[in-house]
């Protein structure tokens, strides 16, 4: 999944947040260089997703991951 | 005593082993119909390839001497279709499918005529895939960035246990200078191997890492080949401010270019639209943005319309979010043998994952003769440097690939 915030103090809220509360998710918890408002966590399975967008407390605009597949012969 | 096919290293001593060769036996089914034994024969197109009768210790010998030997096969012709019209279709009518090639593919596109001009030299091409095998001979440690990207695979880069990862950094920029099969398009360009879970993060945070190399100079001129997306035949539902085209965007906008494959999507793979037809559109989401190129393919003939080849599957433009540069911006012929996990294969096409590489080495040799293009320069020059194939543009966007006018228009850009 991918979280969005609209400033660096509201993703490092979040991610004080998912310390404290569910700390199994912080390894997956990327913070993007190039576009510091923006947070990866990968494997995230859909009751991960739904208690991380709560996390986030309606601060982050929240994006599904998606399944990608190559275009083989 | 029996019939091959012989690729010499070169032309040198090709009368040599014309005079070896005896006449070719037709099988015993063609002899009951009448047919008698040929005369050998040299490819008028590929003149390098002989057919004719050799002995077994003969062909062993050519063998050793550095010729490639193949058995000769007998077909079936397909159902509906004559043996005939088969041959016809064929680049070379002395040439068997099997005897077809990456090297006939690069002859395609012109590739070996750029090749006196750039090679490749000092660009990256990030092959984000299923990864590449590390024990493959064309791509020696020199070759290869020293780069291990901090993301799923970390650590684990140049291993493929897929294999379609390996197929693609083959097409782009693989090397024979150390007993490699194949060369690539861009055979002197560095590769840096991005595996990836093909989840769309995963794809994020490469991307994320490339571009911060970048920025940093760890990597120089750098070209990413992505030969994958979403296999589906509606509108992809993915938000355009997704953060995964953003990151792409991102990419582009530092002066990466940034390839991706059209799409397999149309006929019997996916959506199971008219193979004659070049509508309506299969090519979604990031790999139809106007900013990226995206690459269909072509059979032998330069068709993606003849429902005998799979080249039908190609997905169809004009792209579900191009607004001002339709998709597919061109197409590359996929046919023959080509690696394929730690080995070598043969196959029918490759699908679009095996056009999209040949672009990107496309755009690898471009920068590498001039190095201050940006993004959009190159994907113009790959655009406007296309042959016109004669079909419409949704089929295959301006043509095919020409790595040599491609490469003489960079040279001429200030």
């Amino acid at each position: 999944m991918f979280l969005r915030f609209a400033s660096m103090a509201e993703r490092d809220e979040f991610i004080e947040n998912a310390r404290r509360e569910e700390p199994q998710v912080l390894s997956r918890i990327r913070v993007s260089k190039t576009q510091p408002n923006v947070v990866t966590v990968r494997s995230a399975s859909p009751s991960e997703t739904r208690l991380l967008a709560r996390m986030a407390n309606g601060k982050a605009k929240v994006y599904e991951d998606a399944q990608l597949d190559t275009f083989r012969p | 005593m029996g019939n091959y096919f012989v690729r010499m290293p070169d032309s040198g001593s090709v009368a040599q082993v014309m005079g070896l060769m005896r006449p070719l036996e037709p099988t015993a089914q063609a002899k009951r119909a009448g047919a008698r034994p040929k005369p050998p024969r040299q490819s008028k197109v590929q003149p390098t390839l002989l057919v004719g009768a050799l002995d077994d210790t003969e062909a062993r010998a050519l063998e050793r001497s550095g010729a490639r030997i193949y058995d000769d096969s007998e077909f079936e012709p397909f159902p509906g279709s004559s043996a005939r019209e088969i041959w016809d279709s064929a680049p070379d009518p002395t040439a068997p499918a099997a005897t077809l090639s990456l090297d006939d593919v690069l002859h395609h596109i012109r590739a070996p005529d750029a090749w006196s001009r750039s090679r490749g030299a000092g660009v990256t091409v990030a092959i984000v895939d299923t990864g590449i095998c590390g024990q493959l001979l064309e791509f020696p440690a020199a070759k290869r960035s020293s780069i291990d990207l901090p993301t799923a695979f970390a650590g684990q880069h140049w291993e493929d246990t897929d294999g379609h990862g390996s197929m693609c950094a083959t097409i782009a920029a693989a090397t024979k200078a150390d007993n490699g099969r194949f060369d690539g398009v861009a055979p002197d360009a560095t590769v840096l191997s991005a595996r990836t879970t093909l989840m769309a993060s995963d794809v994020y945070n490469i991307y994320d890492e490339l571009i911060t190399l970048r920025l940093n100079g760890a990597i120089g001129s750098l070209v990413i080949s992505n030969s994958y997306g979403l296999y589906t035949c509606e509108p992809s539902g993915m938000p355009q401010d997704h953060p995964y085209l953003e990151i792409v965007l991102s990419a582009i906008s530092n002066g990466i270019p940034v390839v991706f494959a059209a799409g397999n999507n149309h006929y019997d793979v996916a959506c199971n639209h008219d193979p004659t037809e070049c509508s309506p559109n299969t090519i979604w989401a990031v790999n139809s943005h106007d900013q990226v190129i995206s690459v269909g393919t072509v059979n032998a003939d330069n068709s993606n319309r003849d429902p005998a080849t799979p080249h039908v599957n190609s997905s169809r433009g004009p792209g579900e979010w191009a607004v001002s540069l339709p998709k597919p911006d061109c197409v590359a012929p996929t046919y023959g043998e080509v690696v394929w996990g730690c080995d070598y294969r043969v196959m029918d096409w490759w699908g679009t994952s095996g056009a999209c590489p040949q672009v990107a080495g496309l755009a690898a040799l471009i920068l590498a003769i001039n190095p201050l293009l940006n993004a959009r320069q190159v994907a113009d020059i790959i655009r406007n440097s296309c042959r016109d194939i004669g079909a419409p543009s949704t089929c295959v966007g301006r043509g095919l690939i020409d790595c040599a006018s491609a490469v003489e228009a960079a040279a001429a850009v200030a």
